[in-house]
């Protein structure tokens, strides 16, 4: 309670009354020790009616609280017999006289200042206040307006009162630098050179300095910061009369806003008016099924009109149009791309379902793709093009789509069947990264528990890293031809127990990429393509907060790089966990390693130490602002980077995204999806 | 001395039945809620704006966000405290196919379940629920409303009082304040609330609720309401958050109540499974009710 008196007697008391001092223009102040302790004056300090009684009374005469006039008066007379004024008046004129008048003047400068500010706020609110009554509000919304810059400033009071030992040093390292910069200045107009200076030039200092110190003070430090400054005018005396005026004021306030309240409850003509500015009709109408139309009048004033319509042809498509920016530190690898995306879904015919979402991209002559192809070009992607029929307990997908297995997010154990395309940036799209191929997906679904899946690929398709000759510019450049992509197929049947998850996977695959082998001791390496088996299991354990994952890939036949064409069978393991704090803060980490399991094939170009992946996100405003953070990286080959990330939805239709990577790469590491350099990325869409 | 026991077990038997009247009338508003909901089919529109009033009427100041979402909710379990809901989001176009499958408990130790359906990467993902503890509300879809203010069934967690019974706005109503208990208040963001209960279709028209220094936070008014079986359900409900200035109204476009729903439909099958998704809706739509 007592570090709440000091508090109030800083703020309420202190700054009222330095703040209805007067300065005249001339620079002459007319401040003298007899006038700041004009008994009005102290007695409305010490008894603020604007910064407290009024405000309580003001409640209190708002609805739901109701107070006549006769106790309110009756109130205040009670308080003012029982603390009198004139001997705290004494007590604080005694202490005040003991300081020079140059302090006291620049504590008036100082609280002029800050006065001046919450003036201007309570004015700017009681102007709302006053339009709003205008408008017919009533209540508590009313209250809100009226008092909200008043509750913001009594906020800041009782933000003290909380947080006074949490006063953070560097909170504390402000105040001290500007206790010292008033006490300077303070101490220089005491000088015999500053007295020299001409009374206007020297007021006029003081007053720039002080609005500029009390204006940073206002803005930057709480009001708590400000108690040790004004305790050391705060007599005992003082101190122990106000707290026991404030603790019996708010006692008394208290039971009558309890007596009060019960009765305001139930004022119809308040709550009316509110129901009224809400919903435009009684509460209480619609007795029928079918709705009185007036009463849905209160939606349409407030959105527009949301009659529901039958389904015209614009709502099966989406369109998008983004342009996207990326420039790093050396100058090196620009993005410069405008997209347009059409996606389209329809179900038709009942059981059938069908998709489809092209994207077209001009590259930018300053585009690294553009760069190395030498000129500008534009280039069509089919990321979608499927059928779907369901009928009974399975459904058969067919046509250009991405199969993605395994739980742990960021790592590749089993996600084998899908290849990359390089070309791309990857921001939120996950699937812009992907290159999807023609395939056929049966699905069968067994209750909630269990699920089997069947792939075929005619014709394996590898990772696309340009655009310099054709689509296939991996298999162009690594000389692999086309007839040498066979087909793949797999199959895979999930099932769960309680809050585990479970996978087995089986395929038959081509790796995405070609690995460069030996055909002997003479020749130079040639690309070649394994051809292998993958056995695969994922785990998922929820329980909470947490949430645990693993995905283990035996791959059979893997090429070994720089071997005479020698195979190996290897592991992929990847392990990973993620955490949702109590704020919603969310947490992944994984960790992904290959290990080759012929023991006298190692050391070879594929064993590497385990690949680590971070990624923290959060929501913010609503689902306004998306902020993540994502950081990856291996200790040999040496690969490091860190991406913050924040995107940002204007509205329905304006998405705006900002990145900037962080790399700390090995120079003979080539990561096709990123450059060595760090990185800033920008992209704005637009989708209707 | 008999007679001074006997006004002693008066008062307090009084007292008893106003305190379970109190929790009573809520314990049936929290039932009828649920039952509300069962097998339910809706397609509701959720706009959130930051708003301004012109002329006695809240009028948004920016141009609304708005999300529209087909819902269908089927209970189970003792009083219908679990439930199992599938929600699919067909506007804005930047979120279009988003799905998201969740069965949530009456049960406190068991944690709420739920898949989303990621598009970019086609492929379902289970959700991390988060601890059943002192666990932060989140917005619901990014509006003003919080997952805290959409749940029910946990009666049990609060203390009810009528403070107050007459009529308002000419109907009969009980006001009654509902204090979190200590358990609770650690995982709510709210110190009260105060609750508007309609006597005879026993829902709640208003609901004031405080935050923890005891400010009114937000007001929630509902209206327009229908009745299926003796059961009454708003189709408009908003929620004006007084510090932010921002509200949120959830409208009901089209409902069809009653609805059989197949068990396979509140699976992971229609997250995926596209054709079977709206083979289903399709027949739910067909037998829904356009409200305006």
């Amino acid at each position: 309670m007592l570090k709440f008196v000091k508090i109030f007697f800083a703020c309420c008391v202190l700054l009222p009354t330095f703040s209805i001092a007067e300065v005249t223009e001339s620079g002459n102040s007319t401040l003298t020790t007899q006038t700041f302790l004009d008994s009005r004056l102290i007695e409305e300090t010490l008894f603020p009616s604007t910064s407290f009684i009024e405000i309580e009374t003001a409640k209190l005469n708002k609805k739901p609280y109701r107070l006549s006039q006769d106790e309110i008066s009756k109130l205040r007379q009670e308080l003012n017999a029982k603390y009198n004024p004139e001997e705290i008046k004494k007590a604080l004129s005694i202490h005040l006289q003991q300081e020079p008048d140059n302090i006291q003047q620049g504590f008036v400068e100082l609280n002029k200042v800050l006065s001046s500010e919450f003036a201007s706020q309570l004015s700017s609110a009681r102007q709302e206040a006053a339009q709003a009554n205008k408008n017919g509000q009533v209540g508590d919304y009313q209250e809100s307006l009226d008092l909200k810059k008043v509750k913001e400033h009594r906020f800041q009071i009782a933000r003290t009162y909380d947080g006074l030992q949490k006063l953070s040093t560097s909170q504390s390292i402000i105040f001290q630098q500007i206790q010292g910069e008033i006490r300077s200045s303070l101490n220089e107009g005491q000088s015999s050179t500053y007295k020299t200076k001409d009374p206007a030039e020297r007021l006029e200092e003081l007053k720039q300095l002080n609005q500029s110190l009390s204006l940073y003070a206002f803005r930057q430090i709480p009001a708590k910061d400000f108690i040790p400054y004004f305790n050391a005018l705060a007599t005992p005396s003082v101190q122990a009369a106000l707290e026991a005026y404030e603790k019996d004021l708010r006692t008394t306030l208290e039971e009558l806003e309890k007596n009060n309240a019960k009765e305001a409850l139930l004022q119809e003509d308040t709550l009316l008016q509110e129901e009224s500015l809400l919903t435009g009709g009684s509460l209480l109408g619609g007795d029928s099924l079918l709705l009185d139309d007036g009463l849905m009048l209160n939606s349409s004033d407030m959105f527009g009109s949301s009659d529901a319509q039958e389904k015209s042809w614009k709502d099966y498509f989406v369109f998008s149009l983004a342009h996207q920016e990326t420039h790093d530190d050396e100058g090196e690898n620009p993005i410069f791309r405008n997209t347009v995306r059409v996606e389209y879904e329809q179900a038709f015919a009942n059981n059938w379902f069908a998709r489809l979402d092209v994207k077209g991209t001009h590259y930018q002559l300053d585009d690294r793709q553009a760069l190395q192809k030498g000129e500008n070009y534009n280039r069509g992607k089919v990321k979608a093009a499927w059928l779907q029929y369901s009928q009974g307990a399975c459904a058969i997908k067919a046509g250009q789509q991405s199969l993605i297995w395994g739980q742990v997010d960021g790592t590749f154990a089993v996600d084998d069947i899908t290849p990359f395309d390089f070309t791309e940036k990857l921001l939120t799209d996950y699937s812009a990264v992907r290159l999807p191929q023609v395939m056929v997906v049966n699905d069968c679904f067994f209750a909630n528990k269990k699920q089997t899946q069947l792939f075929y690929i005619p014709k394996a398709q590898l990772h696309l890293s340009s655009h310099l000759d054709d689509e296939y510019s991996l298999m162009a450049a690594s000389g692999i031809d086309d007839e040498d992509l066979d087909s793949e197929w797999g199959a895979r049947f999930k099932f769960s127990f309680g809050k585990t998850d479970f996978a087995l996977m089986y395929a038959d695959l081509i790796s995405n990429g070609p690995t460069y082998v030996l055909p002997d001791l003479v020749n130079p390496p040639i690309p070649a393509l394994s051809e292998y088996k993958l056995y695969g299991f994922s785990i998922n354990h929820t329980s909470g907060s947490w949430q645990f994952k693993s995905d283990i890939g035996y791959k059979t036949d893997q090429l070994l790089q720089g071997t005479l064409s020698e195979m190996s069978d290897v592991v992929d393991a990847a392990i990973g966990v993620q955490y949702l704090s109590r704020s919603n803060h969310n947490f992944n980490l994984g960790i992904w390693g290959q290990y080759t399991l012929d023991d006298e094939q190692a050391p070879t170009a594929n064993d590497s130490t385990p690949f680590i992946t971070f990624n923290w996100s959060k929501q913010y405003l609503g689902d306004s602002l998306d902020l993540s953070l994502l950081a990856s990286g291996r200790e040999n080959p040496k690969t490091s980077s860190a991406t913050a990330q924040a995107s940002y939805k204007v509205n329905d239709y304006w998405n705006v995204l900002g990145a900037v990577t962080l790399v700390d790469n090995d120079d003979t590491v080539i990561n096709p999806l990123q450059s060595n350099n760090n990185e800033f990325s920008f992209e704005i869409k637009y989708q209707f | 001395m008999k007679q001074l026991s006997l006004f002693i077990a008066l008062t307090l038997m009084s007292s008893f039945v106003v305190a379970q009247t109190a929790k009573e009338i809520m314990e049936t508003v929290d039932r009828h809620q649920r039952q509300s909901n069962d097998r339910e089919f809706t397609k509701v529109s959720l706009s959130t704006c930051k708003f301004a009033v012109k002329d006695g009427k809240p009028v948004c100041s920016e141009q609304p966000r708005k999300k529209v979402i087909e819902t269908v909710q089927k209970n189970y379990g003792n009083d219908g405290k679990d439930t199992k809901s599938i929600s699919i989001v067909l506007e804005p176009a930047s979120e279009k196919g988003i799905g998201m499958l969740t069965y949530s408990y009456g049960d406190d130790s068991k944690d709420t379940e739920s898949w989303l359906y990621l598009s970019a990467l086609g492929k379902v993902k289970r959700m991390v629920s988060g601890g059943k503890e002192e666990q932060e509300p989140v917005a619901f879809f990014g509006s003003e409303f919080t997952t805290e203010d959409m749940e029910n069934g946990k009666t049990d967690e609060y203390t009810y009082t009528i403070l107050e019974e007459g009529n308002y706005g000419g109907t009969k109503v009980w006001v009654i304040e509902t204090i979190p208990s200590e358990q609770r208040l650690k995982k709510t963001r709210y110190s009260k609330a105060i609750l508007w209960v309609d006597q005879e279709k026993m829902v709640v028209v208003k609901n004031q609720s405080y935050d923890k220094r005891g400010n009114l936070a937000k007001k929630m008014i509902s209206s327009n309401f229908v009745e299926t079986k003796g059961i009454w359900k708003a189709l408009e409900t908003t929620m004006i958050n007084i510090k932010d200035s921002r509200l949120s109204a959830i409208v009901t476009d089209e409902i069809a109540p009653d609805v059989d729903v197949q068990e396979e439909f509140l699976t992971q099958r229609p997250l995926t499974d596209f054709a079977f998704r709206e083979a289903n809706l399709n027949e739910l739509r067909k037998g829904s009710i356009k409200t305006h």
